[in-house]
């Protein structure tokens, strides 16, 4: 495992995707303690103020500072989000993890009702959820982790599946290893390593779920700062004041970004075969 | 040396990673005429079909050839894609060594082999085309072509799977064939069953064939002459003296190893193995 | 010498098709029964098809015969395996795919060890040497080793914790011939340890020239049971067939060194 997260930390694109997004943990964590304005003090006379001065990157309609809304609003996004994730990830993962070691008719009952849950489409699901639960921050996490919980079952299953009836397994069976053996020592770290990847490769999108649902005004509810909910009152004023919706667009696009290009170096980290891409 | 026009002459063909130069084949080359079967052996690795698949123009991708490669006098790697694509099938014909592979897996058999057989006579009737299918699967020694032609992929051991890519060269006709390691993932039985087919497609046919292998008793059995490749390079090349009396080291080491594979079966049963 | 694994009418079904709607039942295996002794080394040869693997498995108590028994050194199969961990081993075709691509050789090697929870203190060196690798290969990962090297760790894997039985299952079919008759010396070099062994195999030259008995299974049965010396006269088809299929190969060169 550590030689895994050797070659993570060689890689150029991944060591600049967790310097990233650890920045950004940093600044929300720290976002009360920061030298950065009131991220909900209105000033109607300053409104649509442009980047510069106290400002750093303007002020929206109620003449609240940009960029300390920007800041307060990774707490929001960045941290509803990890919650959606690890809370949906767990569930599917564990979920998953017992069909496939069970097989057989208890693996067909669970899978068949995995199987109902993703024949509904996601966007649909958790609007419906939403709107019957009515908006709000835990109500769109719990959104977000009926509606995905079931693709990260299969994929647990299928990999548990493919780990059980690998040769080493095998090999390990016929030495007279017992189940407990082959779960800790090649299912778990096997299964593990697999699914962390998916697991990051999907918090962008559980990012921009997250962001939509408050962008539809069924999220977070004003004054609380996010980034998806700026986007839709920055969408008012769109063509008076294109900078209003540049910033958290660009916040959006550039996390989410980040996530997908760290999914990708995990991967290739995990494939010992890759030569890793600054040549090693 | 014959004075013929040769059907494949390979000259200094060498093929490296396009993107970092890294060798692969190093000058390369060959001259295989009509009717002839040339033998190209060595350990895994050692760029036989990188080579062989380079010559024709069908090289992956990510790698660059350079050097001569002349069917029938004109220069395969100079011409444009769609000229090499017209040999393909019609004159040059690809055995591959998987060949579970080598079908989609969600057609029967017979579709696919039909499918071949049209794209050689595009105006073929069905009925004539479903004969020819069957006449060609019966020259396999298959019992029954009919059930065959309805049977999927996978229901197919290995070996009869490739028993039916050969049925394509007796309906393609092609001037020559190319066989990568054709034998390599069948049982013993089924790699015999097509060595013996590859004899019988020579002497009725007359197809000239290349057989990329490492099992130098198939390369024996066939080859009228034969190179040996190591590490990209050609090392030895000659007639079926090579084997019988090597000159190279690593030759040497080729023979040496099967000999010593079959030494004690030799020793056992008083012959080298028995007649089809 | 005494009688260590026996099968006696040993025989495994299976459903084909949804059971629901009535599949066919199919026997892989329709009578089995011999009787390997310890120390002896026995080769089974059979076409795809006639049974080896599904025989292999039930062997290696991957799965439970259909009818019939199985005792090892007189004890019930079950109960051996209990009373022995890791006497039996097994190295199998597809070397690659029988390691953990994540661990190192080192590990791979030590594993049987491991799950007797004994130390290393030296056996996973030891071994390496005695395979044809040197000890740095200790460090190395499976993605990095050749075939044949692959399948040298597999074979130290399978020893290191002294076992009394060892399966090779076609272990040198996906080898390249001159790999193939390195790793058969190599056989031949560590058969000296007195472990028994089941060789299975479809090409006989390699069954010949590591065993000292060969069984010949055909359609679920084992039809031929003989010693290697008496191959030439095997009498029934399949040994017949079986004996014809091998390529003959000639050569004038003959050299009195070594294969490696």
């Amino acid at each position: 495992m550590h030689t895994i997260l050797k070659r993570l930390l060689a890689d150029r694109m991944a060591r600049g995707c967790m310097v990233f997004i650890a920045m950004l943990l940093a600044l929300g964590v720290l976002a009360p303690v920061l030298p950065i304005a009131d991220p909900t003090a209105i000033d109607i006379t300053g409104k649509f103020q442009m980047p510069g001065g106290g400002h750093w990157l303007g002020t929206d309609q109620l003449g609240r500072d940009i960029f300390s809304r920007l800041v307060w609003g990774i707490r929001t996004t960045l941290c509803a989000s990890l919650a959606a994730m690890l809370i949906t990830s767990a569930i599917g993962a564990l979920y998953g993890a017992i069909a496939g070691g069970m097989r057989g008719r208890v693996d067909a009952v669970m899978m068949r009702l995995a199987d109902v849950m993703m024949s509904f489409p996601s966007e649909v699901l958790i609007l419906a959820i939403v709107g019957m639960m009515g908006p709000g921050l835990t109500n769109m996490i719990i959104a977000c982790v009926v509606a995905k919980w079931a693709w990260y079952a299969r994929m647990m299953r299928t990999i548990v599946r493919r780990i059980s009836d690998a040769g080493y397994v095998r090999f390990a069976r016929v030495c007279g290893a017992g189940e407990a053996w082959i779960l800790l020592r090649h299912l778990a770290p096997g299964a593990a390593g697999e699914f962390f990847v998916l697991v990051t490769l999907d918090t962008g999108s559980v990012v921009l779920m997250i962001s939509a649902l408050s962008f539809l005004g069924l999220g977070v509810q004003p004054p609380v700062a996010e980034w998806g909910m700026m986007l839709s009152e920055a969408k008012e004023v769109m063509l008076q004041y294109p900078w209003q919706m540049f910033w958290p667009g660009v916040a959006i696009l550039s996390t989410v970004a980040c996530f997908n290009f760290l999914g990708d170096c995990v991967r290739d980290a995990f494939d010992l075969r890759h030569a890793g891409r600054d040549g090693q | 040396m014959s004075e013929r026009t040769p059907l494949l002459l390979v000259e200094d063909l060498s093929v490296s990673v396009a993107s970092t130069g890294r060798s692969i084949v190093s000058s390369a080359g060959f001259a295989l005429h009509e009717g002839e079967c040339l033998g190209i052996v060595g350990e895994s690795g050692a760029g036989k079909s990188i080579m062989t698949l380079s010559a024709i123009g069908l090289q992956p991708r990510v790698l660059s050839v350079r050097g001569r490669s002349l069917w029938k006098g004109e220069d395969l790697l100079a011409m444009t894609a769609k000229g090499r694509a017209a040999l393909y099938g019609r004159q040059i014909l690809l055995i591959v060594q998987q060949p579970m592979s080598a079908f989609d897996p969600l057609i029967r058999i017979g579709h696919q082999l039909l499918e071949s057989l049209r794209c050689v006579s595009p105006r073929i009737g069905s009925q004539e085309a479903i004969r020819r299918v069957e006449q060609a699967l019966a020259a396999l020694r298959f019992e029954d072509p009919a059930r065959i032609m309805r049977s999927f992929p996978c229901e197919l051991s290995g070996g009869q799977l490739q028993r039916c890519m050969l049925a394509t060269v007796r309906l393609l006709k092609p001037s020559l064939v190319i066989a990568d390691e054709p034998t390599s993932a069948l049982d013993v039985l089924s790699g015999k069953e097509v060595v013996n087919e590859f004899m019988r497609m020579r002497e009725e046919l007359g197809v000239a064939l290349i057989m990329i292998t490492h099992d130098l008793g198939v390369v024996q059995a066939l080859a009228d002459q034969l190179i040996v490749m190591r590490q990209g390079a050609v090392i030895e090349r000659g007639g079926p003296h090579v084997l019988t009396n090597p000159q190279h080291e690593y030759t040497r080491y080729l023979v040496n190893t099967r000999l010593a594979l079959a030494e004690a079966f030799t020793r056992l049963t008083g012959n080298g193995g028995g007649r089809a | 010498m005494n009688k260590f694994l026996q099968l006696e009418h040993v025989a495994r079904s299976y459903q084909d098709g949804v059971s629901l709607v009535g599949g066919r039942t199919i026997w892989p295996l329709r009578d089995v029964s011999f009787c390997i002794h310890e120390g002896e080394r026995v080769g089974l040869i059979g076409q795809s098809g006639a049974g080896k693997s599904t025989l292999a498995r039930i062997v290696l108590g991957l799965e439970r015969p259909t009818r019939g028994r199985i005792l090892m050194q007189g004890r019930p199969f079950e109960a051996w395996r209990r009373e022995n961990p890791a006497a039996m081993s097994v190295v199998f075709q597809n070397y690659y795919e029988s390691v953990n691509p994540m661990w190192t050789v080192q590990a791979i090697v030590s594993e049987p060890l491991a799950l007797l929870g004994r130390r290393d203190d030296g056996r996973v060196g030891a071994l390496l040497k005695a395979v044809g690798l040197s000890e740095d290969f200790a460090a190395r990962y499976p993605h990095q080793l050749s075939g044949g090297q692959m399948q040298r760790v597999c074979i130290a894997r399978a020893l290191i914790a002294d076992p009394k039985f060892v399966i090779f299952d076609e272990a040198v079919s996906s080898l390249d011939v001159s790999v193939q008759a390195e790793i058969l010396e190599l056989l031949r070099e560590i058969s000296g340890r007195g472990l028994a062994w089941l060789f299975i195999s479809h090409d006989l030259q390699a069954v010949t020239s590591v065993c000292s008995r060969v069984m010949f299974l055909s359609e679920g049965a084992i039809v031929e049971d003989l010693s290697v010396q008496d191959l030439a006269g095997a009498k029934s088809d399949c040994a017949r067939e079986l004996l014809g299929a091998v390529m003959p190969f000639q050569s004038g060169f003959i050299d009195s060194g070594s294969v490696s």
